[in-house]
């Protein structure tokens, strides 16, 4: 009897309960299921949401990396302008603009695109367009028309930068303007390898280029000198509210100011591992602080830690326009002939981007000094950058297209 | 059904193809002159794929607002017909701007007057709950896939619409079930593992997938109720 009634309670229990409208264990849990499989389906929506909008899954696509892809195919003169396009430029601010006439490429200067206090005399800018230039010469060769080149035609202050009258030659090939669509900064870390002082030697290549010498560092301790002075000049850029903001402004956080603007710094030329990326996509935009900070944790721990040598590059006249130029066609050369040979550069200018600030801004000057301690007495430093065997390859950064920059 | 519910879903269906064929003039001009009228289309980087995605979404609409006008439409088919109204209506105020706030306006309308019942509607829902996220978690998937670069679009592509067929042919083999949830899940998880996302809706999926795959009482999380005719 006693067993035939527990029998009839056990099975009446949940119905009884659902009849009166109450909750059985089973509802609860199921509810809770329920609820929670639908909460995460939605989390896993905004998150797939994110990977589409941050373009996750295609690093380096879309229209502003198409440049990459084009400038073996235009020929003729506009061919070697998507060529030139591609150079390096400080802050990927690509200050160019290009006049394709019928026999000759006339280069500008486009004086809005500039860092600002970050580059106070323009210097960084003017060497920029001699990169640009390096590499538009390189595309007339090889398409068989012979550039001469007239540096600063209309003087100085001129916006036109460069006159490169074209002839008729026989096309001349080269490996480094077979290496123009592979050049980019490499954030990245390097190999503990040392790259040797004939490997060095061969990178730089003077011609038609005078006023100017290569300075390398590779000894332990200059190296260790140095680093320090990078890392304290990366501080004190961070620290310098101006030089920060005027540099914030050309990094660009998503996906839809990459494609719209085509320049600038992105997060996928910072030479982070692919998940470490994709994860750094995921998060919202950092704030210009974290972006600081994120910049000189980098320079500590990967750019002058893994570095196996400094470059750096001299002149008796650093303030010269023509002499920049000269200086930016020889840097271009100089990452050509190191990316035909499999090393990785990476321009690392803070600390003559701090001695510019402190001159025109009238404060103590605090690193030229200690710069020139570690230079030879005749070489004032125009330019900087390290050198390595790399750990991974770097992507390709934005540009505008030929016919962007062409009129 | 009424003389009143007829004329709502008459009214509905007008809405929906109005609102159908302004939106296939929106993803007009967005695909041919958006970049002319920036801040009418919403200065897309991409105006002709977004237009063209535009005009796919509002035939859909248009074709839902048709359809919802049938008589003695089930429920389930009835819910279908406004998400398919719903549905882009909203999807498409991300991709026309300014050009979509009528479009918008008028599907919106028609989606919510082409339901007949609220609860019933709820309870069809309820009772496929766990198709419907497997379905979203594919749609997850084609989402990613569309900012992808080509082999992981088709990758991305191909296992979203596997997810959906696994969370809605109930009827076919148990192993084509659990092989179309594998295939909607694993593939593209592996291509697209460095960017974490493919990897957590993967496992989601799977879990998710278990219930609908079994096909037994527990996909179904509804009170019993059919999912059939209107009452």
């Amino acid at each position: 009897m006693t067993t035939r009634r527990n029998e009839l309670a056990a099975s009446r229990a949940p119905e009884d309960e659902e009849e009166s409208g109450g909750w059985s264990r089973r509802d609860v849990l199921r509810t809770l299921g329920i609820g929670g499989a639908t909460v995460v389906v939605a989390g896993a929506g905004v998150l797939s949401y994110r990977v589409y909008d941050t373009a996750v899954l295609d690093p380096g696509g879309g229209k502003a990396y198409d440049p990459w892809g084009q400038w073996r195919g235009t020929p003729g003169p506009l061919g070697a302008v998507a060529g030139a396009v591609l150079a390096a430029s400080p802050h990927n601010t690509q200050p160019w603009i290009f006049e394709v006439g019928p026999g000759a490429v006339d280069v500008f200067v486009d004086a809005a695109r500039t860092t600002g206090a970050v580059d106070p005399f323009r210097r960084e800018q003017y060497v920029g367009l001699g990169c640009a230039l390096e590499n538009l010469v390189l595309g007339c060769r090889a398409r068989g028309l012979q550039p001469d080149v007239t540096l600063l035609p209309d003087g100085a202050d001129a916006p036109r930068v460069a006159h490169v009258a074209l002839s008729d030659g026989a096309p001349e090939p080269s490996s480094l303007f077979d290496a123009i669509g592979d050049r980019h900064t490499n954030r990245g870390p390097y190999q503990p390898r040392a790259v040797t002082a004939e490997t060095l030697a061969a990178l730089v290549d003077m011609t038609d280029l005078p006023g100017l010498a290569v300075h390398w560092i590779t000894d332990l301790e200059p190296k260790k000198a140095f680093s320090q002075l990078l890392i304290d000049a990366a501080e004190a850029l961070t620290s310098d509210e101006q030089q920060s903001r005027d540099g914030f402004i050309w990094f660009r956080d998503s996906n839809d100011d990459v494609q719209r603007h085509r320049d600038g710094l992105v997060l996928d030329g910072q030479g982070l591992t692919p998940l470490v990326l994709s994860m750094a996509k995921l998060l919202p935009a950092s704030s210009r602080a974290a972006g600081d900070r994120f910049w000189v944790k980098q320079t500590k721990t990967v750019h002058t830690a893994t570095a196996a040598a400094y470059g750096v590059i001299t002149t008796a006249s650093p303030g010269d326009r023509q002499t920049q130029l000269h200086a930016g066609r020889l840097l271009q050369r100089i990452h050509l002939t190191a990316t035909s040979r499999d090393i990785a550069l990476q321009h690392m200018n803070q600390i003559t981007e701090r001695m510019d600030r402190e001159q025109a801004t009238g404060a103590a000057a605090t690193f030229a000094p200690r710069f020139a301690d570690l230079l030879p007495a005749d070489g004032h430093p125009l330019l900087t950058f390290r050198v390595g065997y790399p750990v991974r390859e770097a992507r390709p950064t934005p540009r505008r297209s030929a016919a962007e920059v062409t009129r | 059904m009424s003389l009143r519910v007829q004329h709502r879903h008459r009214l509905a269906g007008r809405l929906g193809v109005a609102g159908g064929a302004f939106g296939v003039a929106a993803g007009a001009v967005q695909a041919t002159v958006g970049t002319r009228i920036p801040e009418w289309t919403g200065a897309k980087a991409e105006p002709i794929s977004l237009g063209l995605l535009t005009i796919g979404l509002s035939v859909i609409a248009g074709m839902a607002a048709a359809r919802q006008r049938t008589p003695d439409l089930s429920v389930r088919a009835r819910a279908v017909c406004a998400l398919g109204l719903i549905g882009p209506g909203l999807l498409c105020l991300s991709t026309v701007g300014r050009l979509w706030y009528l479009p918008a306006i008028l599907l919106l309308a028609a989606g919510t007057m082409s339901i007949d019942g609220w609860r019933d509607t709820a309870t069809a829902i309820a009772q496929d709950w766990f198709r419907i996220l497997l379905s979203a978690l594919g749609a997850c998937e084609v989402l990613m896939a569309a900012g992808a670069a080509p082999v992981l679009m088709a990758v991305g592509a191909a296992s979203g619409i596997a997810l959906i067929a696994a969370a809605w042919l109930p009827s076919a083999p148990l192993g084509v079930r659990v092989g179309l949830a594998v295939l909607g899940t694993v593939p593209f998880a592996a291509l697209a593992w460095t960017a974490i996302v493919p990897i957590v809706v993967a496992v989601v999926a799977l879990l998710v997938a278990v219930p609908v795959v079994r096909n037994d009482r527990t996909a179904s999380v509804g009170h019993g109720s059919d999912s059939g005719r209107p009452r």
